[in-house]
């Protein structure tokens, strides 16, 4: 789209290929290379990937967004005289890792507890709501003939198979995967992530937009 | 006087037609409900994943429609099989996979997860707290039926 089919046919070609997103660690200095691929030939690739693109700081908070259109003038410094071909995404994410870890074993016990203790009380909410007890004493009844005040017999393998399921479904025991594929939970938090991405990025779109009107008035 | 009789049976008729048609539409209802339900959920893309199965797909739409006409069956008749008591161990493992598969499955236990990994930065750990939620299912509903029913 660049390129133009000018005179000798030799001109440099630079294919540029910006990741969607990356992690950073704070105060460190960003460079082409770490958000994007080059490729072109006759071109110094190494030097372009030394080119830095951003010094993280305090007030850029969890997220710093770069916008193609910041690094195009930054390439041309180095090599003015090259088309650039862009292949794929124009933004790339960079979620900025605080240096110190606040990961807090007592919140994460805390989060385990609550989420225990909620889902016993859920699955007693669903059982009483269903009438489960009056079923399975009829099941007992139809399979056996006899009746059984507490069917326990029918109702300990229930509880057992209860979380044979939800490990099957979600295809975790603890650490180890049952199978390679991917897990819906997995799916799903890729899904939540990339509707975050695309949130930012729209918003940053808003934001320059809106700078871009104070500049003009 | 035979007029009469016939407008009584003829009444009679209708009423049983009608009864008849109210039940049909109901089932009806409730069926298309019901699959809409299971296709919603995503269990058997699910088990057909984990199985690789995927061929067999037809056989499982049998296999529901089957089972939930048995289940009808059984539901509203009286139906007494005289079993044997480990059925009921087989019978009982079995449906609570599938509960335990319906309960994963609900949407918001997968639309909770990723928001709550987010909030509380645990991406790594979040097995964990699907565990949690597995074995504080298992342990809920034992003690529903051991201690907590009267």
């Amino acid at each position: 789209m660049l390129g133009s089919s000018g005179g000798d046919g030799l001109k440099k070609v630079l294919y540029i290929k910006l990741l969607n997103r990356r992690r950073v660690v704070e105060n460190s200095i960003v460079c082409l290379g770490d958000v994007a691929k080059i490729r072109g030939n006759g071109i110094n690739v190494n030097q372009l990937d030394e080119i830095i693109i951003h010094q993280i700081q305090k007030s850029d908070g969890s997220h710093v967004i770069i916008d193609i259109l910041d690094i195009v003038p930054l390439i041309e410094e180095v090599e003015p005289e090259m088309s650039i071909e862009i292949v794929g995404v124009t933004m790339c994410i960079l979620e900025i890792i605080p240096l110190k870890k606040n990961e807090n074993k007592l919140f994460f016990w805390f989060v385990w507890i609550l989420l225990f203790v909620g889902s016993s009380l859920a699955i007693i909410y669903f059982h009483e709501d269903v009438s489960m007890q009056k079923v399975q004493q009829r099941i007992h009844y139809m399979i056996t003939g006899n009746y059984s005040r507490k069917p326990l017999l029918f109702q300990v393998p229930y509880s057992l198979g209860l979380g044979i399921g939800m490990v099957l479904f979600f295809n975790h025991w603890f650490k180890k995967r049952l199978n390679e594929e991917p897990s819906p939970l997995e799916v799903e938090m890729f899904q939540y992530q990339r509707s975050l991405d695309e949130f930012m990025m729209i918003n940053e779109n808003k934001r320059s937009d809106e700078d871009d009107l104070k500049h003009r008035t | 006087m035979k007029i009469k009789e016939v407008m009584k049976m003829i009444l009679s008729i209708a009423r049983d037609v009608l009864t008849a048609f109210v039940g049909f539409s109901g089932g009806l209802a409730v069926g298309t409900g019901f699959v809409a339900f299971l296709s919603v959920i995503g269990i058997i893309p699910r088990l057909t994943q984990i199985t690789k199965t995927i061929s067999k797909l037809r056989a499982f739409e049998r296999s529901v429609l089957l089972g939930s006409l048995f289940g009808c069956w059984i539901s509203l008749r009286d139906t007494v099989l005289y079993l044997p008591n480990i059925f009921l161990v087989i019978i009982g493992g079995i449906s609570g996979i599938f509960i335990g598969m319906l309960a994963a499955a609900l949407t918001e236990v997968l639309n909770v997860f990723p928001i709550l990994a987010k909030r509380v930065g645990i991406q790594k750990k979040i097995v964990y707290l699907l565990m949690a939620i597995a074995l504080g299912k298992v342990f809920g509903s034992l003690f529903h039926w051991i201690y907590f029913v009267p």
